[in-house]
């Protein structure tokens, strides 16, 4: 029986991005990642990763922020680009400006999505001990705490390729995806806050990103941080 | 690598873990465990102490047009003015937030998904063995049964899971990461989706006919041959 797995290809940042430098340089740094992803330069394949949904909802349950249920059917749909087609009625009903013909995304589903996906590399790709080594700092980001989305305390001779050396625990990491390209700003964003919590010199960090380029299918970057 | 942190994160996540199941008890005992422990005391202050540190920080940026910015590139100095260290009132955050579990003394509410149950505490049965436990999440004919192993679940070999299948008079395929095991069962009465994960088993089975004590059957058959997994190394904060 032929069963296709949705794949994902999970890129790397061929430079290593050192995080004290002045903000306007950070912008234009991000500017430059944001050209690259979208023209496929200075960016080398780290792993093809084919999902299996049932891995990535018992994932999503444990460790994604929001409450999102199901994340193994809606991944589907999010990595294939397929919106929900509402019928249009032929009344138009007073007062209803529009009808919900074309649902959209949702940026929480796909904000679950990034996150569930990054610890799926890291455990099911990498074969990191998600119990012991990985926890997730969103609830107290939340509460205007400054940390990380993720604090790993793992360290992975595949993740050094990153840093072009080994790297110094604990290991903080930024997520952000988007259903489409991903946007500089927001990768400007990222690094500002790992340098929020990169204060300690020599430290090392993570962002990924998971973002939409090719064939409307998921695309992931993973990109060194240095301070 | 301080032990605490290592220990903090692991409670944390068994925590996590025992909700998903519904063990309210155990919730408290892991949460109170960690909190005992002696080097907590000051981890929980350092992020006590972090946390004023962040109130006085966000107070400065307030004054300024690029908050995030300044706070970026002045957040060191009050830590360094304090004499307190970033990761260790990361971990002292982490601290706090198992501490809130402490306080809470076992006075939990239902989880979302418990909301129909009047009795919702009978309804959260837990079956325990040896080297697992379990319970069943009842949507007749579609059951959930979301188990937490003792130890790390095993891995099983081609011929193991083929013995498993028959065992449960069905054919199977299976899917492999570098972690977890993903078993499909097919027959005429039933279908079962096994994930297999280190430390949880999360079973998702469509019955034909039979009810839920078909599902413990099945349940225990499938959970017993992948606990007998390696010990967990335990993690001891005293050096």
């Amino acid at each position: 029986m032929f069963v296709r797995i949705p794949t994902i290809e999970i890129h790397r940042y061929n430079s290593t991005i050192d995080i004290k430098q002045p903000d306007n340089d950070l912008l234009l740094i991000a500017r430059s990642i944001r050209t690259d992803i979208v023209n496929g330069t200075n960016i080398t394949l780290f792993r093809n990763v084919p999902i299996h949904v049932t891995v990535l909802e018992g994932l999503n349950i444990r460790y994604a922020e929001k409450q999102v249920k199901g994340i193994d059917e809606n991944f589907i749909d999010y990595h294939n680009g397929t919106k929900i087609r509402n019928v249009n009625p032929n009344i138009r009903l007073r007062g209803v400006p529009s009808y919900l013909t074309v649902k959209s995304f949702s940026g929480d589903v796909s904000g679950d999505i990034g996150e569930t996906v990054f610890v799926y590399l890291l455990t099911e790709i990498l074969g990191m001990d998600g119990r012991r080594s990985i926890a997730h700092l969103r609830p107290e980001k939340k509460k205007k705490q400054f940390t990380p989305d993720f604090i790993i305390l793992e360290s992975n001779s595949s993740l050094d390729e990153l840093f072009n050396s080994q790297y110094n625990l604990p290991l903080y990491a930024e997520v952000k995806s988007s259903t489409g390209i991903m946007d500089a700003n927001r990768i400007y964003n990222a690094f500002i806050q790992l340098q929020t919590v990169m204060m300690r010199s020599n430290s090392h960090g993570l962002l990924f990103l998971l973002y939409k380029r090719l064939e409307n299918r998921y695309d992931g970057l993973l990109i060194g941080v240095v301070s | 690598m301080n032990p605490i942190e290592e220990l903090t994160i692991s409670s944390l996540n068994k925590i996590h873990d025992n909700i998903w199941l519904g063990d309210y008890t155990k919730i408290q005992q892991i949460a109170e465990e960690l909190i005992n422990t002696p080097e907590s005391s000051n981890f929980l202050k350092f992020g006590e102490k972090g946390i004023e540190i962040a109130k006085n920080i966000r107070k400065n940026a307030s004054m300024h047009a690029r908050k995030k910015e300044w706070i970026a590139n002045n957040i060191s100095n009050f830590f360094t003015q304090q004499d307190l260290l970033f990761d260790n009132y990361v971990i002292g955050l982490i601290l706090n937030r198992v501490k809130e579990i402490v306080d809470q003394e076992n006075n939990y509410t239902k989880n979302l998904e418990d909301i129909e149950y009047v009795d919702f505490k009978a309804h959260l049965k837990i079956f325990e063995r040896s080297n697992y436990k379990f319970r069943i999440v009842d949507r007749h004919p579609k059951y959930e049964t979301r188990a937490i192993f003792e130890n790390k679940a095993k891995l099983l070999s081609n011929s193991e899971l083929k013995n498993l299948a028959e065992s449960l008079s069905s054919t199977y395929t299976s899917y492999t990461t570098q972690s977890s095991t993903i078993l499909q069962l097919f027959s005429n009465d039933v279908f079962i989706e096994a994930t297999i994960q280190p430390h949880i088993g999360w079973l998702r089975t469509v019955l034909r006919f039979g009810d839920q004590k078909n599902i413990e059957k099945i349940s225990d058959k499938i959970l017993e041959k992948f606990s007998s997994g390696e010990m967990e190394k335990k993690i001891s904060t005293i050096n």
